[in-house]
């Protein structure tokens, strides 16, 4: 073979690396007229062979071009802007897919840029199973779509008609930035290489992984920690969320449509198959309330929209992986909740046990911080109200609330009441120690379409 | 980071394969030459260890100190240093706050801060440097949807401010005892709103009293306010989103994404069960403000914070344009906006990008000098994006970019920020022009409908070089002009950024 007769050079990209050597590279004609990289190091056209016994070389074989082109990670955008090809030569190109996104690569034709564009808006969600290559003329070749860390060689032949044709990504809206030149040159004409920009180590600091960062949080009996998210409803009851709103599952919507998703599902009583709206159930949790932390021996959680105790617990605080993403930048789960860690001593149910006369809504005002933890304000009505919650290591803790001005109740419920110990403040409100006793949980922070690991919901979330 | 600027330009030029390899030859061998230096470069703030450093807002104190909101960490305190790694970092509060994604400060003791469930007054009261007291201003409606963010406070120039309301994702679930009065209507739909003001940006007096402003919001990350007290949002691409928008907000007007009209009196006073996405596109298309800019989606992906430059002069020739954080590219836009026929309308271009750069700019703000902008990163919802505090420092040396793009009748001028050196970019070749519009549709993002090559028939440079005029036959109201300059060079040196997208709404007389 002619190639092995000729001094191996080094891969114009590997020049690029290397930038002392580049000037050395970009006089060299050998390398001008060498497109590809990898898939031939030494730069030879495989099937392209000089014949220089011959007079002339006015009508070669044409060329088989091998060229990777990959996508660069992230920006959406192929690192080759345009490469040469000999009219009617063999290309190879192999798609390597670098990115976090699905990407293909389609060439297309002379103008056949509109008319792909519409088909592949046409498929609409069902483009993604069909790799987003329409049915219509003018593709002259397309890979499949790749997922992350993929790659495909594309083999085809190219036009004999001299040109810039262009080459995209038909993954939905890609081709705005997604696009590059395949240059047909007449057969004879040197191929000058490729216009693609060197792939960057992308070397941004990844601060949260150098910030040791935990997603399970955790306060001192010295420095308590509060922490506002939601929570998870360990089965607080109707009774305590007086004043939110009922929600209600929901059902499937397609924006495409504009209609509600439906499902078959069959009628037990008829045995029919019939179709259902898909519903998405809806989850135990409180919106707004906030937690804080004594460290592992005590924790407790207040909600601002009731203006009361949520619950207590001990041997931890909460699990923030779920609602944060798993550590140290995840995703987070379909079901977002964060995790209570330990065991709940304590679950207010019922009304609330804080009452102003005719009964007005809370208005939840904000807190204070102490050297025991924040004190929280709210009022019923025109009165104002104090509350703080005393921790102690073990057995019980104290619940304090203080009363701006006269007619305040405090209701104990049922339940509460074999736990609870009342006494006076020295001001006008109560002490009530609350003696720890071991809650059930209803499924905190579990999939409540899943009450026993079965009946998945028909929806996916994305 | 070095030579940022100059590996950029080997990257961006459209010049030959041969002319980058010389390049990347001339960076191996020795520094790069002047010409190709960016006069911004990135630098790296360090937050204390054990803080997640995902920014949800920033401020300045009056005494110069930066205030760094951070959505699990606390909010924190530095004084700026010229050494980004020095100075010292001190705790203004240690409290995780509910994702909390907006700042303005008060004074060195006190701030606002919108969180998902309220706006809250943080206050250090007794003056040691930590916030004791944690006020409710106005509290904001809740359906446990993991989306409903929001932005701001921006304040409104009569003692009050102004915050938008995301609304939730339908791939986050609703509680099954949500904060606030649920609407079932409300809830259907791809971004819903469940629970009043979600997809509102609500006005709320000195007092704490909400007063639910302008409707029709997806998912607005951003909100600013310019030199004559405009509102300015951006929103998010998505369902009834084609692209990523920029608007011009006033009271009362609606926005195009549906589902927040559930909670407008006016609109379910008709019928209190009308469901606003079962009506026409062609009604809800005929009541909605579109966009004053929108976004090509390869220039943004993810808009965030508009900030306007109120520095005059002193981060570059922009003062009084806008600079919009993108969340989920390695990127930040500059807006050029004008009124024309009484509607808001304008152009974008990069301002910064890659170089250092980190994906999922969030929140910004100008150092007290003016010559530093300072960037907060997030992770949020995006993949790519990544989590940090950066600082872009202009070094005060020649700008050379396209200042303005302004309409004209049958074409544009582009004005720029240096004389363009004679004899180059005098071809229609060099202007190379698509233009394309959105279609107002309910599916998830659209395409550019419709795109189409046009050459400007005219190319008029002004005697001082500095302006040009782009002739184009039949110019059409309802599209986008995205032009892409090739060649222009002032001093020898290249354009910073050559693409600009200009959104026509009304053609001038």
């Amino acid at each position: 073979m002619v190639s092995r007769s000729l001094p191996r050079r080094r891969p114009v990209d590997a020049l690029l690396f290397r930038g002392l050597l580049g000037l050395a590279a970009a006089a060299s004609p050998l390398a001008a007229q060498t497109p590809d990289s990898a898939a031939n190091p030494g730069n030879i056209p495989k099937t392209a062979q000089p014949n220089p016994g011959k007079k002339g070389v006015q009508n070669p074989k044409p060329a088989t071009l091998k060229l990777t082109v990959q996508v660069v990670p992230n920006l959406i955008r192929f690192d080759t802007k345009r490469f040469d090809v000999s009219a009617g030569g063999l290309v190879e190109v192999t798609l390597k897919n670098g990115c976090i996104v699905p990407h293909n690569i389609v060439f297309l034709d002379k103008e056949a840029e509109p008319g792909v564009i519409a088909g592949v808006n046409a498929m609409g969600v069902e483009g993604m199973s069909r790799n987003y290559v329409p049915e219509v003329p003018g593709i002259l070749a397309a890979s499949k779509l790749l997922q992350p860390k993929g790659g495909e060689t594309v083999k085809f032949k190219a036009p004999m008609e001299p040109g810039d044709y262009l080459f995209l990504c038909t993954f939905p809206g890609h081709w705005f930035t997604m696009r590059g030149t395949m240059r047909v040159r007449p057969v004879g004409e040197p191929l000058t290489p490729p216009d693609r920009e060197k792939i960057k180590d992308n070397s941004v600091p990844d601060a949260l992984k150098e910030s040791g960062i935990s997603h399970l949080p955790s306060g001192t009996w010295e420095k308590p920690l509060v922490l506002r998210s939601f929570l998870p409803d360990p089965g607080l009851g109707d009774e305590f969320f007086a004043h939110h709103g009922v929600g209600k599952d929901a059902v499937k919507y397609d924006p495409n449509t504009r209609l509600d998703v439906m499902a078959k599902e069959k009628d037990p009583a008829t045995g029919q198959w019939v179709e259902k709206p898909v519903k998405i159930p809806s989850l135990a949790g409180v919106a707004a309330p906030v937690a804080v932390s004594f460290g592992k021996d005590f924790s407790f959680a207040w909600d601002t929209t009731e203006c009361r105790l949520l619950y207590a617990w001990r041997g931890g605080f909460l699990d923030m992986n779920p609602y944060w993403g798993k550590e140290p930048g995840g995703v987070r789960p379909k079901v977002y909740l964060p995790g209570v860690v330990g065991q709940l001593v304590y679950l207010a149910s019922g009304p609330a046990p804080v009452r102003a006369p005719g009964n007005p809504g809370p208005a939840f005002e904000g807190y204070r911080m102490t050297a025991s933890g924040p004190e929280f304000f709210y009022r019923l009505g025109e009165r104002r109200i104090t509350e703080r919650v005393v921790p102690r290591r073990s057995g019980s803790f104290e619940w304090e609330v203080e009363a701006d001005g006269s007619g305040i109740d405090l209701v104990l419920a049922e339940r509460d009441r074999a736990v609870a110990k009342v006494g006076k403040t020295g001001g006008t409100g109560w002490r009530v120690e609350i003696q720890d006793r071991v809650e059930s949980v209803r499924k905190a922070g579990a999939d409540p379409s899943d009450p026993a690991g079965k009946d998945k919901p028909a929806q996916k979330a994305e | 980071m070095k030579n940022g600027g100059f590996i950029m330009k080997a990257q961006f030029s459209k010049v030959s394969g041969m002319v980058v390899l010389t390049a990347f030859a001339l960076w191996g061998a020795g520094p790069a030459s002047a010409q190709n230096t960016s006069p911004y470069r990135v630098e790296e703030l360090s937050m204390p260890k054990g803080v997640a450093p995902e920014i949800g807002g920033l401020d300045f104190t009056p005494s110069g100190r930066l205030a760094v909101v951070t959505r699990r960490s606390g909010i924190w305190m530095w004084t700026p240093q010229s050494d980004p790694a020095k100075g010292e970092w001190k705790a203004f509060s240690s409290q995780t706050l509910h994702n909390p994604n907006g700042v303005l400060v008060v004074s060195d003791r006190e701030m606002l801060v919108s969180q998902m469930p309220e706006l809250t007054r943080i206050r250090d009261t007794n003056g040691d440097g930590e916030a004791d007291e944690y006020v409710c201003v106005t509290p904001f409606n809740l359906s446990g949807a993991y989306h409903e963010v929001t932005a701001g406070p921006v304040p409104d120039g009569k003692g009050g401010y102004f915050v938008a309301l995301n609304t939730a994702s339908h791939s986050g679930f609703t509680f099954e005892h949500p904060r606030g009065q649920f609407s079932e209507v409300g809830r259907r739909g791809r971004n819903f709103s469940s629970v009043p003001y979600r997809g509102w940006v609500v006005r709320i007096d000195a007092q704490g009293r909400m007063e639910p402003w302008a409707k029709g919001f997806r998912s607005p990350n951003g909100i600013g306010m310019d030199a004559s007290g405009r509102v300015w949002v951006t929103d998010n691409q998505g369902d009834f989103r084609s692209t990523n928008p920029l608007y011009h907000v006033e009271k009362g007007r609606f926005y195009g994404h549906p589902s927040s009209l559930v909670w407008d009196p006016e609109y379910v006073a008709v019928d209190p069960s009308r469901d606003p996405l079962k009506q026409p596109m062609a009604e809800l298309d005929g009541a909605r403000v579109p966009a004053a800019v929108a976004f090509p989606y390869g220039f943004s992906r993810s808009p965030a914070q508009p900030l306007l430059d109120t520095t005059g002069g002193k981060f570059g020739p922009f003062a009084g344009q806008m600079l919009v954080a993108d969340a989920a590219a390695p990127r930040i836009i500059r807006v050029m906006l004008e009124e024309v026929g009484g509607v808001w309308q304008g152009a974008c271009a990069d301002f910064y990008s890659e170089n250092g750069l980190r994906n999922g700019s969030n929140r910004l703000v100008f150092s007290p000098s003016g010559g530093e902008l300072y960037v907060g990163q997030t992770m949020r919802e995006w993949a790519g994006a990544m989590e940090g505090l950066q600082r872009i420092v202009y070094d005060g040396s020649k700008v050379f970019e396209v200042l303005q793009m302004r309409i004209r009748p049958g074409g544009f001028e582009l004005v720029f920020t240096e004389p363009v050196d004679p004899g180059c970019a005098e071809q229609p070749e060099d202007f190379a022009t698509e233009t394309y519009w959105y279609e107002y549709a309910s599916s998830y993002g659209g395409p550019e409908k419709e795109a189409r090559r046009e050459k400007p028939s005219a190319v008029r440079w002004s005697p001082d070089r500095r302006s040009v005029f782009l002739g184009f036959d039949a110019m059409s109201a309802q599209r986008v002009y995205r032009v892409t300059v090739s060649g222009a060079r002032s001093g020898g040196r290249d354009l910073g950024h050559s693409m600009l997208a200009y959104t026509v709404n009304r053609l001038p007389r």
